[in-house]
């Protein structure tokens, strides 16, 4: 990926959206963990590969690149979530909440257990930090540094949320 | 079968290919078309940015106000736009210390009111204050009129008297410019126009002060307790302990559990002695804990892993009983000699709705919810061990924890003065039965009274509140401990480059 980086920077159109391709699917995760709306979720990662597109000669470090990338989209999905009802984006209604329950309990755990679904039965600052631990890999000093909170903090919302997941299901 | 919250199943689920969906591939192909037409990279208005909307984080900056959020007008956008980038960086750097801004008081409703109407006004027809806020070196030089801000204490003093619309539009003004100030700085590091947050003066006052004494030993410390006659002080691998008032501590113990190993919690038992919970770990997660008891003269008397326990906090009670509460769960009970009575679960939430003093009502019903609260153990003088918790979301509730019947027994229930979505520690009291520390203050509490008595505010403490550690000692004084200039290590503990002590006396 880091060659890919390099050419984008160097302003090689076509390498970047091989990069954005390589990581559709992080930023397709991490859009869930903020946006209920799929079309909220489409703006988001499509002005995402704009900015980033944009600020990419400013990238010092190609390592970085994906740390960066999912920064943009962060600040982008909370551009969205802010700009529309506060509440009605981030929060499930109860009743969407009683479903994602119902989904996982009726289908053994050995079944599919849609991401979606799980991801609804956390509580809601821990979405971001499990898609990222879990789904992307990152440590939780690179989560510290792209959610600009402590790495404690990010430790005991982990810790959190699967205490939660543990008494719901 | 994989438990539902294992690692492995986790990663698993998360890791899990979405499907596909052609309104986001549709919108992906657009957003490529835009760069491909454009590999000059001038594309300057093809790329359109989303409407900067403003103020949205009033309420996690600014404690005690629900932001209600209008859209930025041409009056707003020109009035932030006017701050250039040194006065930017001035205004972080001297409004912000990286807390949540807390009023001296609480807005009457009425206030609350009027200043939803003025910041509407303020963001949609450009009506603004004719002065700023004040600047406060101390909160001693609040002189009772205005709106002043303390600086070092993150708070914001309010007179006694209503609040004027000058005031409140004071009061809007500086949330709407230190929240630009800090997005825009956010906005510049993300976008790599800028290396690091401009640098923040923490406490510099509080250490200049004459009460504070720097530690001058060589634990970095991560944990401590006390006893009689001395203050325990743990680092990773080492536990030292200095007589009360001193800088520099001596060895005690030396931790023997191989590497990568943090001293977790610890409380000195009725005979001087010290209960220890070490937690080892591979850099990420804690792998394992053990639990161990030191005489009073620093030898071992007993060493126990522990199977269910990987990290705790930790407290014993008159009778050699060790208790240790997951951190937000359940509470286990030990005998003196490690073997485990029992398991305590918290109670549920009270209320199957709650609703927050912004108005957003959740649903409590079926879900679990964060409600334990950290150093949340303490011995009272009764020799007993109370747990303090959230029976509600912001509302604290004590109980005693009984374990031959293995169970909470609730003892006070909305007994803290107002919902703070910031507790809390509990400690024992000399002249009260506990004291307990939330960000807004130190209290004082007696088992039986219907309300606890804050006994100092938050904006007198030595140091800034957040980040600190508190001990109450024999003599009545509370010691603060913070930590200045900190790093973390793998697994998320604290690493002080210094570390500073203040022995505070409270007014009853």
């Amino acid at each position: 990926m880091e060659y890919l980086v390099k050419r984008a920077r160097n302003g090689d159109a076509e390498a970047f959206v091989a990069l954005m391709e390589l990581n559709k699917e992080s930023m397709k995760k991490v859009t869930f963990a903020y946006l209920q709306s799929e079309e909220d979720r489409a703006d988001a990662i499509s002005q995402t590969i704009l900015d980033a597109y944009e600020n990419i000669n400013k990238l010092k470090k190609t390592a970085y690149f994906k740390t960066w990338l999912i920064r943009i989209l962060i600040n982008n999905c909370i551009d969205i979530y802010r700009a529309n009802d506060k509440y009605t984006n981030y929060k499930d209604s109860p009743e969407e909440f009683g479903e994602s329950i119902v989904n996982i309990l009726s289908k053994p755990l050995e079944e599919n257990i849609e991401f979606i679904d799980l991801l609804k039965c956390l509580p809601e600052d821990s979405r971001i930090i499990f898609v990222l631990y879990y789904g992307e890999q990152f440590t939780t000093a690179e989560i510290a540094k792209i959610l600009n909170m402590k790495e404690n903090t990010v430790k005991s919302k982990i810790h959190r949320g699967k205490e939660t997941l543990r008494k719901v299901l | 079968m994989q438990k539902a919250n294992s690692d492995e199943f986790l990663r698993e689920i998360f890791s899990a290919k979405l499907e596909e969906s052609d309104l986001i591939d549709g919108k992906m192909q657009e957003a490529y078309e835009v760069i491909r037409k454009d590999k000059s990279r001038k594309r300057g208005s093809s790329l359109t940015r989303f409407v900067y909307r403003c103020a949205t984080v009033l309420g996690v900056l600014f404690l005690g106000i629900g932001g209600t959020v209008f859209a930025a007008s041409n009056f707003y956008q020109k009035r932030m736009e006017e701050m250039n980038a040194k006065q930017l960086d001035e205004f972080y750097l001297n409004a912000f210390q990286g807390s949540a801004i807390r009023f001296s008081r609480e807005m009457t409703e009425e206030e609350r009111e009027r200043y939803k109407e003025l910041q509407y006004a303020y963001e949609r027809d450009g009506k603004f204050p004719e002065g700023n806020v004040t600047y406060l070196q101390g909160y001693e030089d609040y002189t009772g009129k205005g709106v002043g801000l303390y600086a070092a204490r993150s708070t914001l003093f309010l007179p006694d008297e209503t609040l004027t619309d000058e005031e409140l539009l004071q009061i809007i003004d500086f949330q709407h410019k230190l929240v630009y100030s800090i997005e825009k700085i956010n906005a510049e590091i993300q976008n790599g126009e800028r290396e690091e947050y401009p640098q923040q003066k923490f406490d510099d006052q509080a250490i200049a002060e004459d009460a504070v004494i720097a530690y001058e030993g060589n634990v970095d410390i991560v944990c401590a307790t006390e006893g009689k006659e001395y203050i325990y002080v743990a680092g990773t691998n080492v536990i030292e302990r200095m007589k009360i008032g001193e800088s520099i501590s001596e060895p005690f113990y030396e931790v023997d559990f191989g590497e990568n190993v943090v001293v977790q919690s610890m409380d000195v038992d009725m005979e001087q002695g010290l209960y220890v919970l070490l937690s080892r770990h591979d850099g990420e997660n804690y792998l394992s804990a053990k639990l161990v008891h030191i005489d009073v003269e620093g030898n071992l008397i007993f060493e126990k892993n522990l199977e269910k326990i990987k990290t705790a906090d930790l407290e014993v009670d008159s009778e050699g009983r060790v208790y240790m509460q997951v951190f937000g769960g359940e509470v286990y009970v030990f005998d003196a000699e490690g073997t485990e009575l029992c398991t305590i679960e918290l109670p549920p939430y009270k209320d199957k709705v709650y609703v927050y003093p912004n108005g957003v009502e959740i649903d409590l019903s079926g879900t679990s919810s964060y409600k334990a609260i950290k150093n949340s153990l303490c011995r009272a003088e009764d020799g007993k061990v109370y747990l303090l918790y959230e029976e509600n979301p912001w509302e604290a509730a004590l109980a005693l924890v009984d374990p031959e019947g293995a169970r909470l027994v609730e003892v006070a229930s909305e007994f803290m003065p107002a919902k703070s979505p910031h507790a809390s520690a509990i400690l024992k009291g000399t002249d009260s039965d506990f004291v307990i520390w939330r960000l807004d203050g130190v209290y004082t509490y007696n088992l039986g009274d219907s309300s606890a008595v804050k006994v100092m505010e938050s904006y007198e403490s030595p140091f800034q509140w957040e980040g600190a550690d508190f001990l109450t000692l024999e003599n009545g004084q509370i010691l603060f401990i913070k930590a200045f200039d900190h790093e973390y290590d793998g697994a998320g503990k604290v690493i002080p480059e210094s570390v500073r002590f203040a022995y505070i006396s409270l007014e009853q």
